[in-house]
């Protein structure tokens, strides 16, 4: 017995040893995966930004401009992060102060006001967004009783500060859900390079072909049957959005709204929770923003159930410009 | 509790510890260890359902020592029935229940007579199919004079409820496992470390080749109608790959945990995908359920239909298979899925070759043979075939997915990555293919070289198992 726990607790020692020299040592880029690199893309985009001279157009928001809005039709750069919200949003403009910014094309699906789904996975592990700033989202999220940010994917924080006390400890376990396993150094080594300068040729528009019809339901579906009343934005969304509003007034940028189109699949079920979520926002974008309405599209438009392809990508990014012209000059 | 989760891997050194440092020597604490331990790997799922195990046991033990104790052959053929029937009532009831209701719906539906929805909110516990089978496995035997009724509650307890393989098998005989339940037990290195090196292999096989297989396969069936001839046959080959991964998977996980604490299990699967024929695939598939199937029901259903020779070997092979279909799931396509397969044999059973040689594959050489080659390659195309059904979804999707992977030929072929799985289990399966229990892999080479094999197999379970684990396929049977 004592060989045989000896030659496991070696192994066991040899394996702890090669995780922790991982997590301590290895550059995240290496073991994050695609959501890493676009995020890096985006933030080095902004550092870039800060040399500019003339006021530039900019895109805001979550996956759906992220992949679906070919931003090079606006002449804007593309800098929507798939999974966040105007929490996000509004710390990104926040840091952008010294950038003169013309146009904000700002578009945020419904589901991205109820709910966070990678605020910690994503925000708050790729270190994009400093811990103060974190810090401040959760103080609010208590303050208000907002639960929605109090969970780490499947980890309630509160029982994490009571169980894990050592930062250390925590650290690791908040970070596990965000790695991806070792196909992600494939990905880094092949594909990387090129995504990066891909997005770069099409102002970091993130756009995927595809010649599927997605008719599956998505994450969409989860929100939605998690609001089968309505469309009831929580707390912190709702508090940063007004921020960051605020900040588009305060500096005079000139705002646009864009709702991304929706696949028709989903349309049925929802027609009061899309109607309660218009009728929520409209009166919070300051008058005479223009918006372009909530649309649907066929499915087959979509590289997945949420996101328009690549096609779809430049046939909206070419409307949207066409609509904005007839709005503001008609 | 899954084998696969964190959990686990807190859960099984507690319970070995204690196994083997505080209640070694004494047998009986030993068994009460196990069957607390089982009992709460079980509830971990859903506590609620522990009540249905316990009531089995119950039942069972009473059964076996009535049966063992009567003489007359009349009551205790009245009393086996009996077990029987109470058993495969509460198989059919969790089971069965909406199937049977919804198709009764259904069926007047069809020509036009409305009836009353009467289904119910009904949920599957889990891994009732395998200990129902294990525990009826030894009022049989008992019946059968093949077992002498045991006395010990404890013991029998222990055996129903084993924790390594309570929820998907291999189902043990009473035969085979209760002797070594009511015998002392004493801890061996050799069988500790092989145990510890199948699991990890077990490991490898569900959450780096199953997993990640699952990910286009969920793609592909669920896109079926938009993909193309090559997707879908690729996604029907992942499939095969997929469940075969997963479910001998998990049987190795779970034979490697037995050893942990002396036991040994049935084997479950011995490279089935190698099989040169139809019976030599069964003889290597799924063996602790065929080789229970063969001796409780296709053995006595041929034996009463003898006298129509072949016919009657053909019609009990097709009746056994259409019940292993129903086993697996309440759903059409489980039954056509269990009705090709028994109809596949129907050529050997003509030819009267229903006894395969199932000796390992080129065995002593690197390959097979050109003729053993296409021998393997046609099983393995039948088998692919015959799981669409499995993995359907509805007979419309199966039916709709061969009809598509007919008349698409011209579209681009997608998921090609996952052909790497593929490619790496075959390669490695080959390797191994002498013996299931000892996986070649992790024994060849000098010390230092399998000391490198386990860490990264280990490392690369560990990673993989941060993506979220899927549960087995087999834990909705």
């Amino acid at each position: 017995m004592d060989r045989f726990l000896r030659k496991i607790g070696l192994r066991l020692l040899i394996l702890a040893v090669i995780w922790v020299a991982f997590t301590q040592i290895m550059p995240k880029r290496l073991y994050l995966g695609a959501e890493y690199a676009r995020w890096e893309t985006v933030f080095e985009k902004i550092s870039t930004l800060r040399a500019a001279k003339q006021p530039v157009n900019l895109v805001l928001g979550d996956s759906r401009p992220e992949m679906g809005l070919a931003s090079e039709h606006l002449n804007a750069y593309n800098l929507a992060l798939g999974g966040t919200s105007p929490v996000e949003g509004y710390y990104m403009l926040r840091q952008m102060q010294d950038i003169p910014i013309d146009t904000l094309y700002l578009s945020y699906s419904p589901f991205h006001f109820h709910s966070q789904d990678c605020f910690h996975t994503r925000a708050e592990y790729f270190g994009f967004i400093p811990a103060d700033y974190i810090a401040e989202v959760l103080a609010l999220s208590r303050n208000i009783g907002d639960t929605a940010y109090q969970w780490n994917n499947w980890v309630w924080l509160d029982d994490l500060d009571k169980n894990f006390p050592s930062p250390w400890v925590q650290r690791q376990l908040r970070y596990l859900p965000a790695l991806r396993g070792l196909d992600n150094y494939r990905w880094y080594f092949q594909e990387r390079a090129a995504s990066q300068a891909r997005m770069e040729t099409h102002q970091l528009s993130y756009l995927f072909a595809s010649d599927i019809c997605p008719s599956d339901t998505s994450v969409q579906e989860y929100y939605l049957e998690r609001n089968a009343g309505g469309f009831f934005p929580n707390g912190v969304n709702a508090h940063y959005f007004t921020e960051l509003l605020k900040e588009v007034g305060r500096r005079q940028i000139h705002l646009v709204w864009i709702n991304m189109p929706l696949n028709k699949a989903i349309r049925q079920p929802s027609q009061h929770y899309y109607a309660d979520f218009e009728a929520w926002l409209r009166p919070q974008l300051p008058p005479m923003t223009p918006y372009f309405p909530l649309s649907f599209q066929d499915a087959c438009d979509f590289k997945d159930f949420s996101h328009l392809d690549e096609e779809a990508a430049n046939i909206f990014g070419r409307r949207t410009i066409a609509w904005q012209h007839g709005v503001l000059f008609p | 509790m899954v084998f696969t989760s964190f959990v686990f891997f807190i859960f099984l050194p507690i319970v070995f510890v204690l196994y083997w440092f505080v209640f070694q020597g004494r047998l009986r604490a030993q068994n009460l260890l196990l069957l607390v331990a089982s009992y709460f790997f079980y509830g971990w799922w859903d506590w609620r359902f522990l009540s249905l195990v316990a009531f089995s046991t119950v039942l069972d033990y009473t059964m076996g020592r009535l049966i063992g104790g009567q003489e007359d052959e009349r009551k205790r053929t009245w009393l086996l029935w009996t077990s029987l029937g109470i058993n495969l009532s509460f198989l059919g009831f969790f089971k069965y229940y909406n199937f049977f209701v919804s198709s009764w719906v259904e069926a007047w539906a069809s020509v036009g007579i409305g009836m009353p929805d009467m289904t119910l909110k009904i949920i599957l516990p889990l891994g009732i199919s395998f200990y129902t089978f294990q525990s009826m496995s030894y009022s049989l035997d008992v019946y059968k004079g093949r077992l002498e009724p045991i006395r010990d509650f404890l013991s029998f307890a222990t055996f129903v409820s084993f924790f390594p393989q309570l929820v998907a098998g291999p189902i043990e005989r009473a035969v085979h496992f209760l002797p070594q339940v009511t015998k002392p037990r004493k801890f061996e290195y050799q069988n500790g470390v092989d145990g510890v090196r199948l699991m990890l292999w077990g490991m490898f096989k569900k959450v780096v080749i199953a997993d990640n297989l699952a990910l286009y396969v969920d793609d592909i069936f669920k896109n079926y109608a938009q993909m193309s001839t090559g997707t879908l046959i690729l996604g029907a080959v992942y499939f095969t790959v997929q469940v075969y991964c997963d479910f001998s998977g998990y049987s190795d996980i779970a034979i490697g945990v037995a050893r942990l604490f002396g036991f040994d299990l049935m084997s479950n699967f011995r490279f089935p995908l190698f099989a040169r024929s139809i019976p030599e695939f069964w003889s290597r598939w799924h063996i602790s359920l065929t080789t229970w199937l063969n001796d409780y029901l296709f053995t006595p259903v041929s034996l009463s239909l003898r006298h129509m020779r072949k016919y009657g070997i053909g019609l009990a092979i097709v009746i056994t298979f259409l019940v292993s279909g129903f086993w697996h799931g309440a759903k059409w396509t489980f039954v056509v899925w269990g009705l090709v397969n028994g109809l596949l044999f129907i050529p050997y059973v003509i030819k009267g070759r229903l006894m395969q040689r199932a000796e390992v594959v080129a065995k002593g050489r690197w390959f097979p043979s050109l003729r053993e080659a296409l021998q393997i390659l046609l099983v393995f195309t039948l088998w692919t075939l015959t799981l669409i059904f499995f993995r359907a979804d509805s007979m419309g999707m199966a039916l709709g997915y061969f009809k598509t992977m007919a008349t698409q030929p011209t579209g681009s072929v997608m998921f090609k990555t996952g052909v790497v799985y593929v490619a790496l289990l075959m390669v490695l399966d080959w390797v191994n293919r002498e013996d299931e229990r000892n996986p070649k892999v992790l024994h060849m080479g000098p010390r230092g070289l399998r000391l490198a094999v386990e860490l990264v197999l280990a490392i690369i379970i560990f990673f993989n198992m941060l993506n979220g684990y899927k549960e087995f396929v087999y834990f909705d049977f």
